[in-house]
Protein backbone atom coordinates (compact mmCIF):
# COMPACT_ATOMS: atom_id res chain seq x y z
CA UNK A 1 0.00 0.00 0.00
CA UNK A 2 1.25 3.44 -0.89
CA UNK A 3 0.84 6.51 1.29
CA UNK A 4 -2.69 7.92 1.25
CA UNK A 5 -3.35 10.99 -0.86
CA UNK A 6 -6.25 12.06 1.29
CA UNK A 7 -7.08 11.01 4.80
CA UNK A 8 -9.83 11.97 7.21
CA UNK A 9 -9.23 11.30 10.88
CA UNK A 10 -12.15 11.58 13.27
CA UNK A 11 -13.79 14.38 11.31
CA UNK A 12 -16.93 15.83 12.88
CA UNK A 13 -19.06 18.77 11.87
CA UNK A 14 -21.91 20.27 13.84
CA UNK A 15 -24.12 22.88 12.22
CA UNK A 16 -26.23 25.28 14.26
CA UNK A 17 -29.43 25.82 12.39
CA UNK A 18 -31.12 29.09 13.30
CA UNK A 19 -34.68 29.14 12.10
CA UNK A 20 -36.54 32.48 11.81
CA UNK A 21 -38.76 31.32 14.65
CA UNK A 22 -37.94 28.88 17.40
CA UNK A 23 -34.81 27.67 19.08
CA UNK A 24 -31.39 27.01 17.57
CA UNK A 25 -31.05 23.39 16.59
CA UNK A 26 -27.79 21.42 16.53
CA UNK A 27 -27.30 19.13 13.55
CA UNK A 28 -24.47 16.67 13.80
CA UNK A 29 -23.83 16.27 10.08
CA UNK A 30 -20.59 14.32 10.49
CA UNK A 31 -19.58 12.24 13.50
CA UNK A 32 -16.06 10.95 13.81
CA UNK A 33 -15.56 10.09 10.15
CA UNK A 34 -12.32 8.29 9.27
CA UNK A 35 -11.13 6.99 5.91
CA UNK A 36 -8.33 7.45 3.39
CA UNK A 37 -7.82 7.31 -0.37
CA UNK A 38 -4.64 6.40 -2.23
CA UNK A 39 -3.60 7.85 -5.62
CA UNK A 40 -5.31 6.16 -8.56
CA UNK A 41 -7.99 4.59 -6.39
CA UNK A 42 -11.60 5.39 -5.70
CA UNK A 43 -13.55 5.36 -2.48
CA UNK A 44 -17.33 5.38 -2.72
CA UNK A 45 -19.40 7.00 -0.01
CA UNK A 46 -22.86 5.45 -0.15
CA UNK A 47 -25.93 6.14 1.93
CA UNK A 48 -29.38 7.66 1.81
CA UNK A 49 -30.06 11.38 1.51
CA UNK A 50 -29.11 13.22 4.66
CA UNK A 51 -26.57 10.62 5.71
CA UNK A 52 -23.72 13.14 5.52
CA UNK A 53 -21.99 11.89 2.39
CA UNK A 54 -22.17 15.20 0.53
CA UNK A 55 -21.16 17.10 3.67
CA UNK A 56 -18.08 14.92 3.74
CA UNK A 57 -17.27 15.88 0.15
CA UNK A 58 -17.76 19.54 0.92
CA UNK A 59 -15.38 19.33 3.88
CA UNK A 60 -12.74 17.81 1.59
CA UNK A 61 -13.00 20.67 -0.91
CA UNK A 62 -12.61 23.00 2.09
CA UNK A 63 -16.07 24.43 1.91
CA UNK A 64 -16.00 24.64 5.71
CA UNK A 65 -13.71 23.69 8.55
CA UNK A 66 -14.65 20.59 10.56
CA UNK A 67 -15.64 21.08 14.21
CA UNK A 68 -13.19 18.33 15.17
CA UNK A 69 -10.71 15.99 13.53
CA UNK A 70 -8.20 16.54 10.75
CA UNK A 71 -8.23 16.22 6.99
CA UNK A 72 -4.80 15.56 5.49
CA UNK A 73 -3.76 15.85 1.89
CA UNK A 74 -0.38 14.22 1.12
CA UNK A 75 0.10 14.05 4.87
CA UNK A 76 -0.47 17.74 5.56
CA UNK A 77 -3.39 19.21 7.46
CA UNK A 78 -5.38 21.17 4.90
CA UNK A 79 -6.50 23.76 7.44
CA UNK A 80 -3.20 24.29 9.31
CA UNK A 81 -0.62 26.94 8.42
CA UNK A 82 -2.44 28.12 5.33
CA UNK A 83 -0.49 30.21 2.84
CA UNK A 84 -1.75 31.74 -0.33
CA UNK A 85 0.48 29.49 -2.38
CA UNK A 86 -0.50 26.38 -0.50
CA UNK A 87 -4.14 27.30 -0.89
CA UNK A 88 -3.89 27.65 -4.61
CA UNK A 89 -2.00 24.37 -4.91
CA UNK A 90 -4.65 22.56 -2.87
CA UNK A 91 -7.56 24.07 -4.75
CA UNK A 92 -5.87 23.02 -7.98
CA UNK A 93 -5.18 19.46 -6.89
CA UNK A 94 -8.64 18.81 -5.48
CA UNK A 95 -11.51 19.36 -7.89
CA UNK A 96 -15.22 18.79 -7.64
CA UNK A 97 -17.71 17.47 -10.19
CA UNK A 98 -21.33 18.13 -9.30
CA UNK A 99 -24.56 16.25 -9.82
CA UNK A 100 -26.31 18.71 -12.09
CA UNK A 101 -24.37 19.39 -15.30
CA UNK A 102 -26.99 22.03 -16.22
CA UNK A 103 -26.23 24.11 -13.17
CA UNK A 104 -22.46 23.66 -12.98
CA UNK A 105 -21.60 25.18 -16.38
CA UNK A 106 -22.23 28.83 -17.20
CA UNK A 107 -24.96 28.97 -19.86
CA UNK A 108 -23.65 32.23 -21.36
CA UNK A 109 -20.15 30.94 -22.13
CA UNK A 110 -18.78 28.50 -24.67
CA UNK A 111 -16.97 25.30 -23.75
CA UNK A 112 -13.78 27.01 -24.95
CA UNK A 113 -14.23 29.70 -22.30
CA UNK A 114 -14.88 27.11 -19.58
CA UNK A 115 -11.63 25.30 -20.28
CA UNK A 116 -9.39 28.18 -21.41
CA UNK A 117 -9.59 30.00 -18.10
CA UNK A 118 -8.38 27.17 -15.88
CA UNK A 119 -5.72 26.21 -18.44
CA UNK A 120 -4.44 29.79 -18.56
CA UNK A 121 -4.52 30.33 -14.81
CA UNK A 122 -2.66 27.17 -14.01
CA UNK A 123 -0.38 26.75 -17.02
CA UNK A 124 0.11 30.05 -18.80
CA UNK A 125 -0.63 30.73 -22.45
CA UNK A 126 1.97 28.48 -24.14
CA UNK A 127 0.39 25.99 -26.56
CA UNK A 128 -2.99 26.97 -25.20
CA UNK A 129 -4.88 25.77 -28.26
CA UNK A 130 -3.11 22.41 -28.31
CA UNK A 131 -3.67 21.86 -24.57
CA UNK A 132 -7.28 22.83 -24.97
CA UNK A 133 -7.83 20.26 -27.69
CA UNK A 134 -5.94 17.59 -25.77
CA UNK A 135 -8.04 18.16 -22.65
CA UNK A 136 -11.22 17.61 -24.62
CA UNK A 137 -9.91 14.50 -26.35
CA UNK A 138 -8.94 13.15 -22.94
CA UNK A 139 -12.60 13.08 -21.96
CA UNK A 140 -13.60 11.60 -25.33
CA UNK A 141 -15.14 14.76 -26.77
CA UNK A 142 -14.38 15.95 -30.31
CA UNK A 143 -12.57 19.33 -30.06
CA UNK A 144 -13.67 20.40 -33.55
CA UNK A 145 -17.36 20.17 -32.83
CA UNK A 146 -17.39 20.91 -29.10
CA UNK A 147 -15.13 23.90 -28.47
CA UNK A 148 -17.38 26.66 -29.77
CA UNK A 149 -20.61 25.21 -28.42
CA UNK A 150 -22.61 26.51 -25.49
CA UNK A 151 -23.62 24.16 -22.66
CA UNK A 152 -27.26 23.96 -23.83
CA UNK A 153 -26.10 22.53 -27.15
CA UNK A 154 -24.60 19.49 -25.44
CA UNK A 155 -26.31 16.45 -23.93
CA UNK A 156 -26.16 15.81 -20.18
CA UNK A 157 -23.45 13.20 -20.65
CA UNK A 158 -21.34 15.53 -22.78
CA UNK A 159 -21.75 18.32 -20.25
CA UNK A 160 -20.61 16.03 -17.48
CA UNK A 161 -17.54 15.22 -19.59
CA UNK A 162 -16.81 18.96 -19.82
CA UNK A 163 -16.95 19.10 -16.01
CA UNK A 164 -14.32 16.35 -15.85
CA UNK A 165 -12.27 18.15 -18.53
CA UNK A 166 -12.31 21.28 -16.38
CA UNK A 167 -10.90 19.28 -13.48
CA UNK A 168 -8.23 17.75 -15.74
CA UNK A 169 -7.32 21.17 -17.14
CA UNK A 170 -5.87 22.26 -13.81
CA UNK A 171 -4.16 18.94 -13.19
CA UNK A 172 -6.48 17.52 -10.55
CA UNK A 173 -5.07 14.71 -8.41
CA UNK A 174 -8.27 14.07 -6.47
CA UNK A 175 -11.75 14.51 -7.90
CA UNK A 176 -14.69 14.70 -5.54
CA UNK A 177 -17.59 13.47 -7.69
CA UNK A 178 -20.97 14.05 -6.05
CA UNK A 179 -23.58 11.89 -7.81
CA UNK A 180 -22.06 12.66 -11.23
CA UNK A 181 -24.32 10.22 -13.08
CA UNK A 182 -27.61 10.38 -11.23
CA UNK A 183 -29.12 12.99 -13.55
CA UNK A 184 -28.01 11.21 -16.70
CA UNK A 185 -29.98 8.75 -18.78
CA UNK A 186 -29.40 5.09 -18.05
CA UNK A 187 -27.78 4.35 -21.40
CA UNK A 188 -25.05 7.00 -21.03
CA UNK A 189 -24.42 6.57 -17.32
CA UNK A 190 -22.04 3.73 -17.84
CA UNK A 191 -19.92 5.59 -20.40
CA UNK A 192 -19.33 8.38 -17.87
CA UNK A 193 -18.42 5.79 -15.23
CA UNK A 194 -16.03 4.20 -17.73
CA UNK A 195 -14.41 7.59 -18.27
CA UNK A 196 -13.87 7.93 -14.52
CA UNK A 197 -12.37 4.48 -14.43
CA UNK A 198 -9.98 5.33 -17.25
CA UNK A 199 -8.86 8.58 -15.59
CA UNK A 200 -8.22 6.62 -12.45
CA UNK A 201 -6.22 3.88 -14.12
CA UNK A 202 -4.32 5.87 -16.74
CA UNK A 203 -3.67 9.10 -14.88
CA UNK A 204 -3.67 7.90 -11.29
CA UNK A 205 -6.38 10.34 -10.34
CA UNK A 206 -8.03 9.49 -7.04
CA UNK A 207 -11.81 9.72 -6.67
CA UNK A 208 -14.08 10.36 -3.75
CA UNK A 209 -17.26 9.06 -5.36
CA UNK A 210 -20.44 10.09 -3.57
CA UNK A 211 -23.53 8.17 -4.59
CA UNK A 212 -26.75 6.52 -3.53
CA UNK A 213 -26.46 4.07 -6.41
CA UNK A 214 -24.68 1.13 -4.87
CA UNK A 215 -24.30 -0.83 -8.11
CA UNK A 216 -22.22 2.00 -9.62
CA UNK A 217 -20.09 2.17 -6.46
CA UNK A 218 -19.30 -1.47 -6.94
CA UNK A 219 -18.51 -0.78 -10.58
CA UNK A 220 -15.86 1.90 -10.10
CA UNK A 221 -14.64 2.03 -6.52
CA UNK A 222 -12.07 -0.23 -4.88
CA UNK A 223 -13.34 0.73 -1.46
CA UNK A 224 -16.81 1.58 -0.19
CA UNK A 225 -17.91 3.30 3.00
CA UNK A 226 -21.55 3.10 4.08
CA UNK A 227 -22.76 6.22 5.89
CA UNK A 228 -25.82 6.80 8.01
CA UNK A 229 -26.72 9.75 10.25
CA UNK A 230 -23.28 11.28 9.82
CA UNK A 231 -21.36 8.14 10.80
CA UNK A 232 -19.52 5.51 8.79
CA UNK A 233 -21.23 2.20 9.59
CA UNK A 234 -18.94 -0.02 7.59
CA UNK A 235 -16.01 0.42 5.25
CA UNK A 236 -13.73 -1.88 3.31
CA UNK A 237 -13.11 -3.41 -0.12
CA UNK A 238 -16.21 -2.74 -2.25
CA UNK A 239 -16.71 -6.35 -3.12
CA UNK A 240 -16.75 -7.43 0.53
CA UNK A 241 -18.90 -4.54 1.77
CA UNK A 242 -21.47 -4.81 -1.03
CA UNK A 243 -21.70 -8.55 -1.55
CA UNK A 244 -21.21 -9.53 2.04
CA UNK A 245 -22.27 -6.61 4.25
CA UNK A 246 -21.77 -7.20 7.98
CA UNK A 247 -23.40 -4.23 9.68
CA UNK A 248 -27.20 -4.41 10.07
CA UNK A 249 -27.63 -1.05 8.37
CA UNK A 250 -25.45 -1.91 5.37
CA UNK A 251 -27.40 -5.15 5.05
CA UNK A 252 -30.67 -3.23 4.99
CA UNK A 253 -29.41 -0.68 2.47
CA UNK A 254 -27.96 -3.26 0.13
CA UNK A 255 -30.96 -5.57 0.36
CA UNK A 256 -33.08 -2.71 -1.00
CA UNK A 257 -31.01 -2.25 -4.17
CA UNK A 258 -33.25 -3.22 -7.09
CA UNK A 259 -32.52 -6.75 -8.22
CA UNK A 260 -34.45 -8.00 -11.25
CA UNK A 261 -34.11 -11.58 -10.03
CA UNK A 262 -36.19 -10.97 -6.90
CA UNK A 263 -39.91 -10.23 -7.30
CA UNK A 264 -41.80 -8.06 -4.84
CA UNK A 265 -44.98 -10.15 -4.94
CA UNK A 266 -43.09 -13.04 -3.41
CA UNK A 267 -42.40 -10.89 -0.38
CA UNK A 268 -45.54 -8.77 -0.36
CA UNK A 269 -47.00 -10.51 2.67
CA UNK A 270 -44.36 -9.11 4.93
CA UNK A 271 -44.36 -5.60 3.47
CA UNK A 272 -45.10 -4.11 6.86
CA UNK A 273 -42.58 -6.39 8.52
CA UNK A 274 -39.88 -4.98 6.23
CA UNK A 275 -40.89 -1.42 7.14
CA UNK A 276 -40.82 -2.19 10.86
CA UNK A 277 -37.47 -3.89 10.60
CA UNK A 278 -36.10 -0.96 8.56
CA UNK A 279 -37.25 1.50 11.24
CA UNK A 280 -35.63 -0.56 13.99
CA UNK A 281 -32.32 -0.85 12.14
CA UNK A 282 -32.28 2.89 11.44
CA UNK A 283 -32.99 3.78 15.07
CA UNK A 284 -30.16 1.49 16.14
CA UNK A 285 -27.72 2.84 13.57
CA UNK A 286 -28.38 6.47 14.56
CA UNK A 287 -26.85 5.90 18.02
CA UNK A 288 -23.23 6.96 18.56
CA UNK A 289 -20.64 4.46 17.43
CA UNK A 290 -18.29 3.17 20.13
CA UNK A 291 -15.63 1.82 17.79
CA UNK A 292 -14.83 -0.38 14.83
CA UNK A 293 -13.94 -4.04 14.54
CA UNK A 294 -11.59 -5.06 11.74
CA UNK A 295 -13.19 -8.29 10.62
CA UNK A 296 -10.88 -8.80 7.63
CA UNK A 297 -7.86 -6.80 6.45
CA UNK A 298 -9.16 -3.31 5.70
CA UNK A 299 -12.81 -4.21 6.39
CA UNK A 300 -14.15 -2.24 9.37
CA UNK A 301 -17.58 -2.65 10.95
CA UNK A 302 -18.94 -0.22 13.54
CA UNK A 303 -20.32 -1.26 16.92
CA UNK A 304 -22.19 0.74 19.52
CA UNK A 305 -22.08 0.60 23.34
CA UNK A 306 -25.19 -1.56 23.37
CA UNK A 307 -23.56 -4.17 21.12
CA UNK A 308 -20.71 -4.45 23.58
CA UNK A 309 -22.88 -4.89 26.63
CA UNK B 1 -55.35 -10.11 -24.26
CA UNK B 2 -58.57 -9.01 -25.98
CA UNK B 3 -59.83 -5.45 -25.59
CA UNK B 4 -62.97 -6.56 -23.80
CA UNK B 5 -61.06 -8.28 -21.06
CA UNK B 6 -58.64 -5.49 -20.33
CA UNK B 7 -59.41 -2.58 -18.02
CA UNK B 8 -57.60 0.01 -20.09
CA UNK B 9 -57.05 -0.25 -23.79
CA UNK B 10 -55.01 2.36 -25.60
CA UNK B 11 -55.31 2.12 -29.36
CA UNK B 12 -53.00 3.85 -31.84
CA UNK B 13 -52.49 6.84 -29.57
CA UNK B 14 -50.63 9.79 -31.12
CA UNK B 15 -49.71 12.89 -29.13
CA UNK B 16 -48.22 15.93 -30.84
CA UNK B 17 -46.54 19.00 -29.43
CA UNK B 18 -47.03 22.19 -31.38
CA UNK B 19 -43.84 24.18 -31.63
CA UNK B 20 -43.00 27.28 -33.66
CA UNK B 21 -41.01 24.99 -35.95
CA UNK B 22 -44.00 22.76 -36.64
CA UNK B 23 -45.58 19.90 -34.77
CA UNK B 24 -43.52 17.23 -33.06
CA UNK B 25 -44.99 13.79 -32.55
CA UNK B 26 -43.99 12.66 -29.05
CA UNK B 27 -46.14 9.54 -28.94
CA UNK B 28 -46.42 7.54 -32.15
CA UNK B 29 -49.17 5.01 -32.64
CA UNK B 30 -48.91 3.49 -29.19
CA UNK B 31 -51.23 0.60 -28.38
CA UNK B 32 -51.28 -0.77 -24.87
CA UNK B 33 -53.59 -2.96 -22.81
CA UNK B 34 -53.71 -3.18 -19.04
CA UNK B 35 -55.61 -6.08 -17.54
CA UNK B 36 -57.61 -6.10 -14.33
CA UNK B 37 -55.31 -6.21 -11.30
CA UNK B 38 -52.29 -6.05 -13.52
CA UNK B 39 -49.14 -4.00 -12.92
CA UNK B 40 -47.98 -2.76 -16.29
CA UNK B 41 -44.53 -1.22 -16.50
CA UNK B 42 -43.56 1.41 -19.03
CA UNK B 43 -39.82 2.02 -19.25
CA UNK B 44 -37.65 4.30 -21.33
CA UNK B 45 -35.21 7.16 -21.17
CA UNK B 46 -36.05 10.81 -20.64
CA UNK B 47 -37.83 12.31 -23.60
CA UNK B 48 -39.15 9.00 -24.96
CA UNK B 49 -42.77 10.01 -24.35
CA UNK B 50 -43.61 7.85 -21.34
CA UNK B 51 -44.79 10.72 -19.13
CA UNK B 52 -46.70 12.22 -22.06
CA UNK B 53 -48.66 8.97 -22.24
CA UNK B 54 -49.38 9.06 -18.51
CA UNK B 55 -50.72 12.60 -18.68
CA UNK B 56 -52.75 11.85 -21.81
CA UNK B 57 -54.44 8.87 -20.18
CA UNK B 58 -55.80 11.14 -17.45
CA UNK B 59 -56.44 13.88 -20.02
CA UNK B 60 -54.14 16.05 -17.94
CA UNK B 61 -52.00 16.97 -20.93
CA UNK B 62 -51.89 20.69 -21.61
CA UNK B 63 -51.21 22.71 -24.74
CA UNK B 64 -48.93 22.69 -26.67
CA UNK B 65 -49.56 18.94 -26.33
CA UNK B 66 -52.67 17.54 -27.97
CA UNK B 67 -53.93 14.08 -28.80
CA UNK B 68 -54.03 13.91 -32.57
CA UNK B 69 -55.20 10.36 -33.08
CA UNK B 70 -56.19 7.16 -31.32
CA UNK B 71 -58.55 5.94 -28.64
CA UNK B 72 -58.29 5.43 -24.89
CA UNK B 73 -60.89 2.95 -23.68
CA UNK B 74 -61.45 2.51 -19.95
CA UNK B 75 -63.70 -0.45 -19.35
CA UNK B 76 -64.99 -0.05 -22.90
CA UNK B 77 -65.75 3.68 -22.58
CA UNK B 78 -63.83 6.25 -24.60
CA UNK B 79 -62.18 8.65 -22.17
CA UNK B 80 -61.43 11.14 -24.93
CA UNK B 81 -65.17 11.55 -25.46
CA UNK B 82 -65.99 12.17 -21.76
CA UNK B 83 -67.68 15.51 -21.13
CA UNK B 84 -66.01 17.70 -18.51
CA UNK B 85 -68.29 16.73 -15.60
CA UNK B 86 -67.88 13.05 -16.22
CA UNK B 87 -64.13 13.41 -16.61
CA UNK B 88 -63.85 15.22 -13.28
CA UNK B 89 -65.88 12.55 -11.53
CA UNK B 90 -63.81 9.82 -13.18
CA UNK B 91 -60.49 11.25 -12.00
CA UNK B 92 -59.69 9.94 -8.49
CA UNK B 93 -62.59 7.48 -8.53
CA UNK B 94 -62.02 5.66 -11.82
CA UNK B 95 -58.33 6.32 -12.22
CA UNK B 96 -55.88 8.29 -10.08
CA UNK B 97 -52.33 9.42 -10.51
CA UNK B 98 -49.21 9.50 -8.34
CA UNK B 99 -46.49 11.86 -9.55
CA UNK B 100 -42.75 11.83 -9.08
CA UNK B 101 -42.56 14.78 -6.77
CA UNK B 102 -44.97 14.47 -3.86
CA UNK B 103 -44.02 17.94 -2.66
CA UNK B 104 -45.38 19.42 -5.87
CA UNK B 105 -48.56 17.37 -5.92
CA UNK B 106 -49.60 18.29 -2.38
CA UNK B 107 -50.85 21.78 -1.60
CA UNK B 108 -48.20 23.32 0.71
CA UNK B 109 -50.65 25.58 2.59
CA UNK B 110 -53.22 22.92 3.47
CA UNK B 111 -52.87 20.17 6.07
CA UNK B 112 -52.93 16.59 4.90
CA UNK B 113 -56.47 16.22 6.22
CA UNK B 114 -57.75 19.27 4.33
CA UNK B 115 -56.50 17.70 1.10
CA UNK B 116 -58.31 14.45 1.85
CA UNK B 117 -61.45 16.39 2.80
CA UNK B 118 -61.33 18.42 -0.40
CA UNK B 119 -61.33 15.28 -2.52
CA UNK B 120 -63.96 13.44 -0.44
CA UNK B 121 -66.33 16.41 -0.26
CA UNK B 122 -66.10 17.01 -3.96
CA UNK B 123 -66.61 13.44 -5.06
CA UNK B 124 -68.81 11.91 -2.40
CA UNK B 125 -70.15 14.92 -0.47
CA UNK B 126 -68.63 13.38 2.64
CA UNK B 127 -69.07 15.36 5.86
CA UNK B 128 -66.16 16.45 8.03
CA UNK B 129 -66.45 13.67 10.63
CA UNK B 130 -66.82 10.91 8.06
CA UNK B 131 -63.96 12.35 6.01
CA UNK B 132 -61.75 12.32 9.09
CA UNK B 133 -62.52 8.66 9.73
CA UNK B 134 -61.97 7.72 6.10
CA UNK B 135 -58.69 9.64 5.90
CA UNK B 136 -57.43 8.02 9.11
CA UNK B 137 -58.31 4.60 7.73
CA UNK B 138 -56.38 5.27 4.52
CA UNK B 139 -53.39 6.64 6.43
CA UNK B 140 -53.28 3.48 8.55
CA UNK B 141 -53.37 1.43 5.37
CA UNK B 142 -50.12 2.98 4.15
CA UNK B 143 -48.52 2.76 7.59
CA UNK B 144 -48.91 6.36 8.79
CA UNK B 145 -50.36 7.35 12.20
CA UNK B 146 -53.62 9.34 12.10
CA UNK B 147 -52.10 12.33 13.93
CA UNK B 148 -50.06 13.08 10.80
CA UNK B 149 -53.33 14.21 9.21
CA UNK B 150 -52.87 17.57 10.90
CA UNK B 151 -49.35 18.04 9.54
CA UNK B 152 -48.50 20.29 6.63
CA UNK B 153 -46.65 18.66 3.73
CA UNK B 154 -43.32 20.32 4.62
CA UNK B 155 -43.44 18.69 8.05
CA UNK B 156 -43.29 15.22 6.49
CA UNK B 157 -40.31 13.39 5.02
CA UNK B 158 -40.23 12.62 1.30
CA UNK B 159 -41.24 9.03 1.89
CA UNK B 160 -44.16 10.03 4.15
CA UNK B 161 -45.37 12.55 1.58
CA UNK B 162 -45.35 9.91 -1.14
CA UNK B 163 -47.33 7.60 1.19
CA UNK B 164 -49.89 10.37 1.73
CA UNK B 165 -50.27 10.80 -2.04
CA UNK B 166 -50.63 7.03 -2.42
CA UNK B 167 -53.28 6.92 0.33
CA UNK B 168 -55.20 9.72 -1.40
CA UNK B 169 -54.91 7.99 -4.76
CA UNK B 170 -56.49 4.84 -3.30
CA UNK B 171 -59.21 6.48 -1.18
CA UNK B 172 -62.00 6.40 -3.77
CA UNK B 173 -61.09 2.84 -4.76
CA UNK B 174 -60.04 3.59 -8.34
CA UNK B 175 -59.52 0.65 -10.64
CA UNK B 176 -56.39 2.11 -12.18
CA UNK B 177 -53.54 3.99 -10.53
CA UNK B 178 -51.02 5.67 -12.84
CA UNK B 179 -47.64 6.09 -11.17
CA UNK B 180 -45.10 8.30 -12.90
CA UNK B 181 -41.67 7.65 -11.32
CA UNK B 182 -43.29 7.50 -7.86
CA UNK B 183 -40.12 6.59 -6.00
CA UNK B 184 -37.37 8.19 -8.08
CA UNK B 185 -36.84 10.98 -5.55
CA UNK B 186 -36.68 8.52 -2.63
CA UNK B 187 -33.92 6.41 -1.12
CA UNK B 188 -33.72 2.74 -2.01
CA UNK B 189 -34.90 1.49 1.38
CA UNK B 190 -37.98 3.74 1.36
CA UNK B 191 -38.54 2.87 -2.29
CA UNK B 192 -38.69 -0.80 -1.50
CA UNK B 193 -40.99 -0.20 1.50
CA UNK B 194 -43.48 1.72 -0.64
CA UNK B 195 -43.48 -0.58 -3.66
CA UNK B 196 -43.89 -3.69 -1.51
CA UNK B 197 -46.78 -1.99 0.16
CA UNK B 198 -48.41 -1.27 -3.20
CA UNK B 199 -48.13 -4.93 -4.17
CA UNK B 200 -49.70 -5.95 -0.85
CA UNK B 201 -52.50 -3.37 -1.22
CA UNK B 202 -53.24 -4.56 -4.73
CA UNK B 203 -53.75 -8.03 -3.32
CA UNK B 204 -56.13 -6.65 -0.71
CA UNK B 205 -58.07 -3.99 -2.66
CA UNK B 206 -57.64 -5.04 -6.29
CA UNK B 207 -56.54 -2.35 -8.75
CA UNK B 208 -54.39 -2.07 -11.86
CA UNK B 209 -51.22 -0.01 -12.05
CA UNK B 210 -49.44 1.72 -14.89
CA UNK B 211 -45.92 2.10 -13.50
CA UNK B 212 -43.52 4.43 -15.28
CA UNK B 213 -39.81 4.49 -14.54
CA UNK B 214 -36.40 4.53 -16.13
CA UNK B 215 -35.12 1.92 -13.66
CA UNK B 216 -35.39 -1.39 -15.48
CA UNK B 217 -34.18 -3.50 -12.56
CA UNK B 218 -36.81 -2.04 -10.26
CA UNK B 219 -39.50 -2.52 -12.89
CA UNK B 220 -38.57 -6.18 -13.29
CA UNK B 221 -39.18 -6.65 -9.55
CA UNK B 222 -42.49 -4.87 -9.51
CA UNK B 223 -44.36 -5.18 -12.82
CA UNK B 224 -46.21 -8.16 -14.29
CA UNK B 225 -45.72 -7.00 -17.85
CA UNK B 226 -43.27 -4.46 -19.25
CA UNK B 227 -43.29 -2.26 -22.34
CA UNK B 228 -40.09 -0.55 -23.50
CA UNK B 229 -40.38 2.83 -25.23
CA UNK B 230 -37.97 4.48 -27.61
CA UNK B 231 -38.62 7.78 -29.38
CA UNK B 232 -42.37 7.69 -28.93
CA UNK B 233 -42.87 4.05 -29.89
CA UNK B 234 -43.19 0.85 -27.94
CA UNK B 235 -40.38 -1.33 -29.25
CA UNK B 236 -40.87 -4.38 -27.07
CA UNK B 237 -43.54 -5.68 -24.75
CA UNK B 238 -43.86 -8.85 -22.77
CA UNK B 239 -44.04 -10.61 -19.42
CA UNK B 240 -41.56 -9.15 -16.95
CA UNK B 241 -39.56 -12.34 -16.54
CA UNK B 242 -39.17 -12.73 -20.32
CA UNK B 243 -37.96 -9.18 -20.75
CA UNK B 244 -35.32 -9.85 -18.13
CA UNK B 245 -34.22 -13.26 -19.32
CA UNK B 246 -34.78 -13.01 -23.10
CA UNK B 247 -34.84 -9.41 -24.29
CA UNK B 248 -35.42 -9.46 -28.04
CA UNK B 249 -35.07 -5.85 -29.15
CA UNK B 250 -31.57 -4.38 -29.47
CA UNK B 251 -32.58 -1.33 -27.47
CA UNK B 252 -33.79 -3.44 -24.53
CA UNK B 253 -30.50 -5.31 -24.56
CA UNK B 254 -28.64 -2.01 -24.69
CA UNK B 255 -30.55 -0.73 -21.66
CA UNK B 256 -29.71 -3.85 -19.67
CA UNK B 257 -26.06 -3.71 -20.72
CA UNK B 258 -25.79 -0.07 -19.68
CA UNK B 259 -26.65 -0.84 -16.08
CA UNK B 260 -23.89 -1.90 -13.75
CA UNK B 261 -25.22 -4.65 -11.54
CA UNK B 262 -23.88 -5.93 -8.27
CA UNK B 263 -24.16 -9.47 -9.55
CA UNK B 264 -21.98 -8.54 -12.54
CA UNK B 265 -18.23 -8.38 -12.70
CA UNK B 266 -16.44 -5.52 -11.02
CA UNK B 267 -13.49 -5.59 -13.37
Amino acid sequence: MSAPLLSLEGVSKTFHVRPVLGAVRRVEALRDVTFSIEPGRALALVGESGSGKSTCGRAVIRHFEPSAGTIRFRGEDIFAGRTRRGDSAYLRAVQMVFQDPFASLNPTHTIRHHLERPLRLHGGTDDLEARLRKTLSDVELDPDTTLEKFPHQLSGGQRQRVSFARALAVGAELIVADEPTSMLDVSIRKSVLDLMRRLKEERSIAFLYITHDIATAHYIAEETAVMFAGQVMERGPSDAVIRNPRHAYSKLLISAVPDPARRFDAEADDALAFTRQADAVRADAARPIAGYREIAPGHFVAYSEADNA
Amino acid sequence: MSAAKSLLSVQNLCVDYLTPAGSFRAVRNVSLDIGHNEIMGLAGESGCGKSTIAFSLMRLHRPPAFISDGKILFDGEDILAFPRRKLEAWRWSGASMVFQSAMNSLNPVLTVFEQFRDMLARHEKTGREAARAKAAEMMAMVGLPADRLDAFPHQLSGGMRQRVVLAMALTLRPRLVIMDEPTTALDVVVQREILQEIVALRGRLGFSVLFITHDLALMAQFADRIAIMLEGRIVEEGAAENLVAFPRHDYTRKLWAAMPRIGGTAA
